[in-house]
């Protein structure tokens, strides 16, 4: 059927202006009402650029363009799925934020380092805002209690969350939701940009030699935590990231501190 | 230790897939002395780096967390690495051992309210990290 229609409605031509739209029109009807695979496979390769521009965005985190595109796609099925006709908007503006929201969840879940429930996950990225907005509202770091009662869930449950969000790839830069429709990409955003705004602050190797080998912003971090004595609190909201990006990232940069200097050791062991 | 309320004792494999175990329990520990968020990740983070610090050794290690009406003392026990110990007694790390050991004191000064190194038979010492509660 779909090959027929794509004769009818001239689709190989690919038309533009009103005629594109109709056509757009009459290939959704046909996917909603009847199923039609070949009118999907025709909206998917005609959305295919689409998918491609916005997962070229993310070329530079380390995986292929050519995954991520797959990854996309997923979203642009269920934009085209989930489409409603009467909402007045264009099938591109639906299916944007949705094809951003999975390659978004693929970056996420990469990330866990282990393998982390999908409901401890979930849990962890709403203890992220919970923390932040209990934070704001009482003006002190909240208490477990507090965030258990914020997340509707238990004081173990909200324990073990921020225990498995300990598991989350100090390589993965994202920290952001998994609202398909939210389009804040926290860290991916802010690295580049707001980072170079640091001041350049205490180069002393004030923990461990090794302290070189840290970004600026880590050594930052570890500085206002160690060396000014300012709270997790304090140092997310001077930085401008979560409190709990804030103990992730104390976390890891100890961590390759300790790693790097037991390679030095090994490596001067084996030169011997 | 005057006016300990509760007391948790346990004996723990110093593999680091038990660390995990260990930050649950004091997490537990530190939400039931209410604690805030801050504060239970900084008695987790002092006692996972003191474990860090203690490269070499083998065998378990023992943790006694007592809580009072004021303050939470955590007690690492069976610790064994001369390096950490020197450095906890130096108060910072000393100078043979810069290009292997991170400054567990600075981090120690920041994270919780007071430490102490107690020595105990056959070369093992533990560390005694007290947190006052706000």
């Amino acid at each position: 059927m779909g090959r027929r229609l794509t004769g009818d409605l001239g689709y190989a031509s690919r038309g533009h202006g009103r005629l594109r739209d109709a056509e757009e029109h009459e290939l959704i009807r046909l996917v909603h009402e009847e199923g039609d695979r070949d009118a999907r496979e025709e909206l998917i390769g005609r959305y295919l650029p689409l998918v491609r521009s916005l997962a070229r965005r993310f070329a530079s985190r380390g995986q292929s363009v050519e995954d991520l595109v797959q990854v996309g796609s997923i979203g642009l099925i269920k934009a085209i799925d989930r489409f409603d006709r009467e909402r007045g908007v264009e099938l591109s503006t639906y299916a944007t934020p949705t094809i951003l929201g999975e390659i978004k969840r693929y970056f996420r879940d990469k990330g866990w380092a282990v393998k982390v429930p999908r409901a401890l996950q979930d849990l962890n990225v709403r203890l992220n805002k919970v923390i932040e907005s209990l934070t704001t509202d009482i003006g002190r770091s909240p208490t477990i209690a507090e965030l258990a009662i914020g997340c509707s869930a238990t004081e173990e449950e909200v324990l073990e969350a921020l225990e498995s969000g300990r598991a989350y790839a100090s390589l993965s830069i994202y920290s952001g939701s998994s609202s398909e429709d939210d389009d804040s990409f926290e860290l991916l955003d802010y690295l580049g940009e707001e980072e170079e705004e640091f001041e350049v602050i205490e180069r002393r190797q004030f923990l461990a030699p090794a302290m070189k080998m840290l970004d600026e912003r880590n050594r930052l971090i570890l500085h206002l935590r160690f060396f000014e004595g300012m709270t997790q609190t304090q140092i997310a909201t001077r930085v401008g990231i979560s409190q709990m990006h804030v103990s992730r990232l104390i976390r890891k940069s100890i961590e390759a501190l300790r790693n790097n200097m037991r390679d030095e050791q090994e490596s001067v062991a084996q030169d011997r | 230790m005057s006016s300990a309320l509760d007391k948790v004792t346990l004996r723990f494999s110093r593999k680091p897939e038990f660390l995990p175990l260990l930050r649950l329990i004091l997490g537990g520990i530190g939400a039931r002395a209410n604690l805030s968020f801050d504060a239970v990740d900084d008695i987790q983070l002092a006692v996972d780096n003191l474990i860090a610090e203690d490269r070499g050794a083998s065998g378990d290690l023992s943790m006694c967390v007592v809580l009072e009406q004021r303050a939470i003392r955590i007690l690492v026990g069976e610790l064994a690495n001369s390096d950490l110990y020197d450095t906890l007694k130096l108060g910072e790390v000393p100078e043979g051992a810069v290009d292997r050991c991170v400054d567990v004191c600075l981090l120690l000064r920041s994270l919780v309210d007071s430490y102490e190194v107690l020595e105990s038979d056959g070369g093992l010492f533990a560390v005694e990290i007290m947190r006052r509660m706000e």
